[in-house]
Parts: structure tokens; C-alpha cells; sequence
């Protein structure tokens, strides 16, 4: 049968990524004293084990988790799944059949395996918080995130195969948005090309949402900030519509990010333009500084203000990391606050998607997302948007 | 909540915030941790939402009950508490937890004792109401419709991404965006099978289905355990004509072997013979029980 999906040219090993990725959680588990990592997060699962989890709806990855335990020992890593098709070949696993985690009996089941030690949880169904209540759990969110935060050329090289799929992906998308045209067409479109070109599963329902002018334009906001993102529906565009664009699939685990902005029937005025170019000069304010050693108010200071505000969402941000997860560590920008962003110290390895949103109250604005990753001496860039449309060749 | 003595109810999982509260949100695969994302307090009866905006959100949420997303935990919890403000918590249901959540709940709601939130909504969700059995109803036709696209599309030498990719596609150009899963295609001699499903307004509609032949004995089979599903059967009865048998509602719903069948629930019932598939959700009546589909 012939595959139709996108060739790559860089080198991938993903047993050495699995093996480092395992290393890294030992190492983080000795650093923070833990024994026991129990982990129920898929994401984090996949993470620790290199089982592929199915793009999903949450009811039925709840319900048919797999469950991973690493035990600081070094001993290869547990495995519980009902999906034994989506495990990796690899020796070095113990494979269990499933656990339903959702009743008592399996709850305990899973904490009757688990060895004696300071033991660390990501997530707890009910039953399994109960039977865990002799163990005092820890969170694990400080072993994870000092693990994952750092990718390795493997881990890397997922994300630019992810966000190459969506990239392509959106190339036969964008000739679609025209007026008259329902959003969800845009999704189907977008469905079944990421399939074809190889991705491991869609993962955020697409969002190709019409912005407003102003503000008070659009839907109720609880923040006072402009609304990003509401659900897709079947509403049709309209020529000059101001479309943000957001999607993500997976590959191999690992999540792509492409925000752009469409101006449906692609007549521009100035302030379309305007407002790209602000967006670009924004990314370009932020990558200068963008180094090891760096702290993320360095990056949100380098950012500024536009059209006399922080060019971002409050209710977001101005960056935040990628990988297993659409958004980890390190986040850039959040309501955790400027003194929490001198905390965050940026190191080769680190991934960043920045988002700024340039916002022109009454004449809405621009939104796209530009990943990268902190080398040495500086940022490589992981995605590659066009802006031809807006007249800037880059 | 009152037959369990819950104060509050704190729901993490999207179905069952969309169940008490009829939003809807942004659709993300996988699992998320536990976090706050729905507040029901029994002695107002009102349901407070995460949400930055009521798009998508009904009138019987209003602006006021809403509270915005934060990176900071403890952003969260006060909106718990604001939620509770006033009303005595002895009791605190919630639908999973985290070593964080435990300990921020404990500060807000000292005295409190946990119990099972999942498990409740479990027993509230079971039992569908007409409407509830339409929206799966809805759901199943536009599976229904994204199979014929996959049958016309699936010719000798076709790749199994590209039927995927076709099933996905007619489904969001019926105005669907959301698989229930990927969707699981497999090819045998000459015949194909395939497993998939959508979500509609949060309902899940899937099925199973092989062609163009081969596929009598697994029909068969699930007309027969339709015949035999009634209230008073439990599950066990029903698999024990070798039949597979899921929960279906908001997704994906549980069922265990010893559940007795009662009117209004819907159950996915599913056979393997020989390779072929076939899977029809089914809706348990007074006196018997239906293929929720538009077709046989």
C-alpha cells in the first residue's frame, strides 16, 4: 500500500531518546529525593515509557490509561496498558496488562505492586488517592518538569517532524479560507491531511476563530482582555474576516503549535500589515535576547508594550515550552508574575514557542506562534511561517 | 448530591463539567491533571465554570459564575472558595486529585472529608434522559455518514491513513470536529473493518462495521444480544454471548460486569467473528432495547 507521508531528512533514534529520557528522570528523582514516580498523565506516561497513547477524547483516556511507575533503583520501567500494540519494542520494559484505576480493586492492585519509598504522583483517580493515603504522595510536577524541560536532539527532532506535518498540513488548508466557507470544512480539510502526512493524531480541536475589531465587539470576557480561543462552529466567513488560527497534532509524543493570522479574501490595508509587522518586531525584540542565562522577564522586558499594552494575553502568555505536553515549562509571562519570571532561567535545550498577540482595540490585531530553541549561544528556530501575504519576505 | 451528603462537587473531567453545566469548551485530546475546572454547590444549586468568556457556555451559567484560567493554583482555589462562600462544607466530592489540589483544598476546607465525585456523576450520568438519547442519536448518524464517505473511498491499494483521513474529513464537513478516537481501519482478503466514532455536542455516536461481506456472523451476533438486552440483565449476561459491552454517553462511560441494565441507559455493544466487526450503541427501553442507528 502506498504511504503518502512527509519524508524527513534528520536523524531520529528513539530508543537512545527513551533511554535519556528515562536517565533524566532518574536524575531528577535523586535530586528531589524521590524513590517512586507513579505517573496517570498520558503525556507523562508516554514521556517515561515510550507508549504511544491514541489522540484520544478524554473519556476514553481516562478510562483505558495506561500507568507507568519508575522506581529510582534504575530498574526498567513499569508498564500497565490495555493498548499493547502501542508499545515500544524495546527489552528494557515490564509490561502489565492494564488497570482500571477508576474502582478500588485496581486502585489497589497498582499500589500493592509499587515498592516501599517516598513516592511521588502526577495525577490521582479517586479510589487510587485513597489507596495511596499510607504513602503520603508527593507531587511529582518538580521531577517531571526538571526532566523535561531540556530536550535532547531526539526530542528535537520530534517537534520539528510535528510542526513540519502541521505546516504542510496548513498549506492545503489556507486556499480554503475563502467567503462563504464554514470553519469546520477548514477542520476537515486539516483532519485529514495531517493523517495523510504521518502525524500520530490531532490533538486540539482546530481553532480558526473570526476576531473582533474591538473588544466590546465580541463575546463576554471575564478577563477584560480579548477572547483566545472559543470553539470552532459551522459559521461561514465573511471577506475581511481577521481569522486566528491555532492547531496541533502529535508525533512520535511530541506536540506542534502553528498560530497564524488569514485575512479572508486577502485584501489588505494598512493596518493588517501594520499589525504583522509589529508582531514580527515583537519576536525579533524577544529572540535578541533570547540566550542561555537569559530569565524570562528578560524576554517579557524585551517585548515592551504595544499599542500601549503588554503584547500578549493575561489570561496566557508570551511563551511557554513544548514537548510531550502542548504547553510545559518553562512558561514566559503568566499571572505568576514578573518575580516568577526572574526565576526562570533559560539553558540550551529549552523550546519556546512565542506567542505574542498585538492588539489594536477597534481595529483587532495579530496572532502566530514562532517555536524555538535555546542553543549555546543562542535560538534555532523550530517552525517556519510565511509572511509573503503580508508583503514581508523573511 | 444531597443522597451522598455533598456539599460541593469539584469537577475536573470535561464531561462531567459539560454535563452539569452544558459548555462547551475547548476539545484536547488526552488526559489533563485534576484541576478545578467546574464548582456545583449544593445549597445555592449553582454550577460555576473555568471559563475566560460564556461563548459557548448557556444562559443558566451566567457571566457572574464564571472564573478565568490561571497559572497560579492558588487562583483556583479561591475561586472554589468564593464559589462556596457562606455554605457550610462538610463534604467535598471531587473526581480525582492531585498531591497540589490535596493540599490547597485542605487550607480552603478544613474540616472536610472527600468522597468520590466521579462515582456519583457515574450514577447521575447512567440514566439518559430523551434528549440525551437524541444527541448520542445525532451523533451516531453522522458516524453513520463519515463510514459511507470511508466505503466509497476504500479501494484495493488505498492506505489505511488515507480512510482515516476521509472518515475525519466527512465528519467535520457535517459540522463535527471531534473523533471520539482515531479511527481503526483493517483490511482482510477482501474484506475491510473499521471502528470509529464522533463527538456532537459532547455525545459520543460510534460504531463498527465490516464490508462488503463477511461481516453476517458479527451482525448477527449483536442482533441477537440486542434481542437479550432488557432491564433486570446485567452486563455479564450480555457478554456472555461473546459480546463486548461499553458505557456510552458524554464519551466514553464505564460499566462493570456485575451492573444491572435499566431503562435509558445506552450501552456499546460489539463482536469479533473471524476477523469481521460489527458494533451498534444501543438503547436499553421499558421492555427491551434498541440499535441507536438509522439504519440495520
Amino acid at each position: 500500500m502506498s504511504s503518502p507521508g512527509l519524508a524527513f531528512d534528520r536523524p531520529l533514534d528513539l530508543a537512545r531518546m527513551r533511554r535519556t529520557r528515562h536517565a533524566r528522570l532518574l536524575d531528577a528523582m535523586q535530586t528531589q529525593g524521590i524513590d517512586v514516580l507513579v505517573l496517570l498523565g498520558q503525556s507523562n506516561v508516554g514521556y517515561a515509557t515510550g507508549a504511544r497513547r491514541a489522540a484520544t477524547d478524554q473519556s476514553r483516556a481516562i478510562h483505558r490509561r495506561a500507568v507507568a511507575a519508575i522506581t529510582a533503583d534504575g530498574a526498567p520501567p513499569h508498564l500497565w496498558t490495555f493498548e499493547p500494540d502501542g508499545v515500544p519494542g524495546d527489552p528494557d520494559l515490564a509490561l502489565d496488562a492494564g488497570l482500571d484505576l477508576e474502582w478500588d480493586d485496581g486502585a489497589e492492585q497498582l499500589v500493592a505492586s509499587l515498592p516501599p519509598g517516598r513516592l511521588a504522583v502526577d495525577d490521582a483517580t479517586v479510589p487510587l488517592w485513597r489507596a495511596l493515603a499510607d504513602r503520603d504522595p508527593q507531587d511529582a510536577s518538580g521531577v517531571l518538569s526538571a526532566a523535561k524541560i531540556i530536550k535532547t536532539d531526539d526530542e528535537l527532532e520530534c517537534i520539528r517532524r510535528a510542526q513540519a506535518i502541521n505546516e504542510a498540513a496548513i498549506g492545503d488548508v489556507v486556499g480554503l479560507a475563502a467567503p462563504g466557507v464554514a470553519a469546520t470544512e477548514l477542520t476537515g480539510r486539516f483532519l485529514r491531511r495531517v493523517a495523510e502526512l504521518g502525524a500520530s493524531g490531532n490533538t486540539v480541536d482546530p481553532v480558526w476563530q473570526v476576531m473582533p475589531a474591538a473588544i466590546n465587539d465580541g463575546p463576554y470576557t471575564a478577563t477584560g482582555d480579548v477572547v483566545f480561543p472559543t470553539v470552532t462552529t459551522d459559521r461561514r466567513f465573511g471577506l475581511g474576516d481577521v481569522v486566528f488560527v491555532d492547531t496541533g497534532i502529535s508525533y512520535e509524543g511530541y506536540q506542534s503549535d502553528y498560530g497564524h493570522t488569514w485575512v479572508i479574501g486577502w485584501e489588505l490595508d494598512g493596518h493588517h500589515r501594520e499589525h504583522c509587522r509589529r508582531w514580527l518586531a515583537t519576536v525579533d525584540a524577544v529572540l535578541a535576547v533570547t540566550k542561555p542565562g537569559a530569565t524570562a522577564r528578560d524576554l517579557t522586558r524585551a517585548a515592551g508594550e504595544v499599542y500601549g499594552r503588554r503584547p500578549w494575553l493575561t489570561h496566557l502568555y508570551l511563551a511557554h515550552g513544548t514537548g510531550t505536553d502542548s504547553a510545559e515549562m518553562p512558561f514566559v509571562g503568566t499571572d505568576l508574575g514578573d518575580d516568577f519570571d526572574e526565576s526562570i532561567v533559560l539553558a540550551p535545550g529549552m523550546v519556546l514557542v512565542l506567542e505574542p498577540v498585538i492588539w489594536e482595540d477597534g481595529r483587532g490585531g495579530f496572532r502566530a506562534e514562532q517555536i524555538v530553541v535555546v542553543t549555546d549561544n543562542g535560538y534555532e528556530r523550530l517552525s517556519n511561517l510565511g509572511f509573503e501575504a503580508y508583503g514581508i519576505d523573511r | 448530591m444531597a443522597d451522598a451528603e455533598v456539599d460541593v462537587l469539584i469537577l475536573g473531567r470535561e464531561a462531567n463539567a459539560r454535563y452539569v453545566s452544558g459548555a462547551a469548551r475547548l476539545w484536547l485530546a488526552g488526559t489533563r491533571p485534576f484541576a478545578p475546572g467546574c464548582v456545583v454547590v449544593r445549597a445555592s444549586a449553582a454550577v460555576h465554570l473555568l471559563s475566560v468568556t460564556d461563548d459557548g457556555v448557556p444562559d443558566s451559567v451566567p457571566p457572574e459564575r464564571l472564573y478565568p484560567i490561571s497559572w497560579n493554583p492558588v487562583n483556583l482555589i479561591d475561586a472554589v472558595a468564593a464559589a462556596t462562600a457562606g455554605s457550610a462544607v462538610r463534604r467535598v466530592g471531587v473526581d480525582g486529585m492531585s498531591p497540589l489540589f490535596a493540599q490547597l483544598l485542605a487550607s480552603v476546607f478544613p474540616n472536610a472529608e472527600l468522597s468520590d465525585g466521579e462515582a456519583l456523576l457515574r450514577a447521575v450520568r447512567r440514566v439518559k434522559t430523551a434528549d440525551d438519547v437524541a444527541g448520542i442519536r445525532a451523533a451516531v448518524a453522522v458516524a453513520e455518514q463519515a463510514f459511507d464517505a470511508v466505503r466509497d473511498a476504500a479501494t484495493p491499494g488505498v492506505s489505511l491513513v488515507v480512510l482515516q483521513g476521509v472518515f475525519e474529513e466527512r465528519m467535520a464537513q457535517l459540522g463535527v470536529t471531534t473523533p471520539a478516537f482515531e479511527p481503526r481501519i483493517d483490511v482482510h482478503g477482501s474484506d475491510w473493518s473499521m471502528r470509529a466514532g464522533v463527538i456532537r455536542d459532547g455525545w459520543e455516536g460510534s460504531l463498527a462495521r465490516t464490508w462488503p461481506g463477511g461481516g453476517a456472523a458479527a451482525r448477527a451476533a449483536i442482533a441477537a444480544a440486542v434481542d437479550a438486552c432488557r432491564p433486570g440483565v446485567t452486563v455479564a449476561d450480555v457478554e456472555s454471548r461473546g459480546v463486548a459491552v461499553e458505557g456510552v454517553g458524554l464519551g466514553h462511560e464505564e460499566v462493570r460486569a456485575d451492573d444491572v441494565l435499566g431503562p435509558n441507559m445506552v450501552v456499546y455493544l460489539e463482536a469479533t467473528v473471524e476477523d469481521a466487526l460489527h458494533g451498534d450503541p444501543v438503547w436499553i427501553t421499558e421492555d427491551g432495547a434498541r440499535a441507536l442507528t438509522s439504519r440495520s
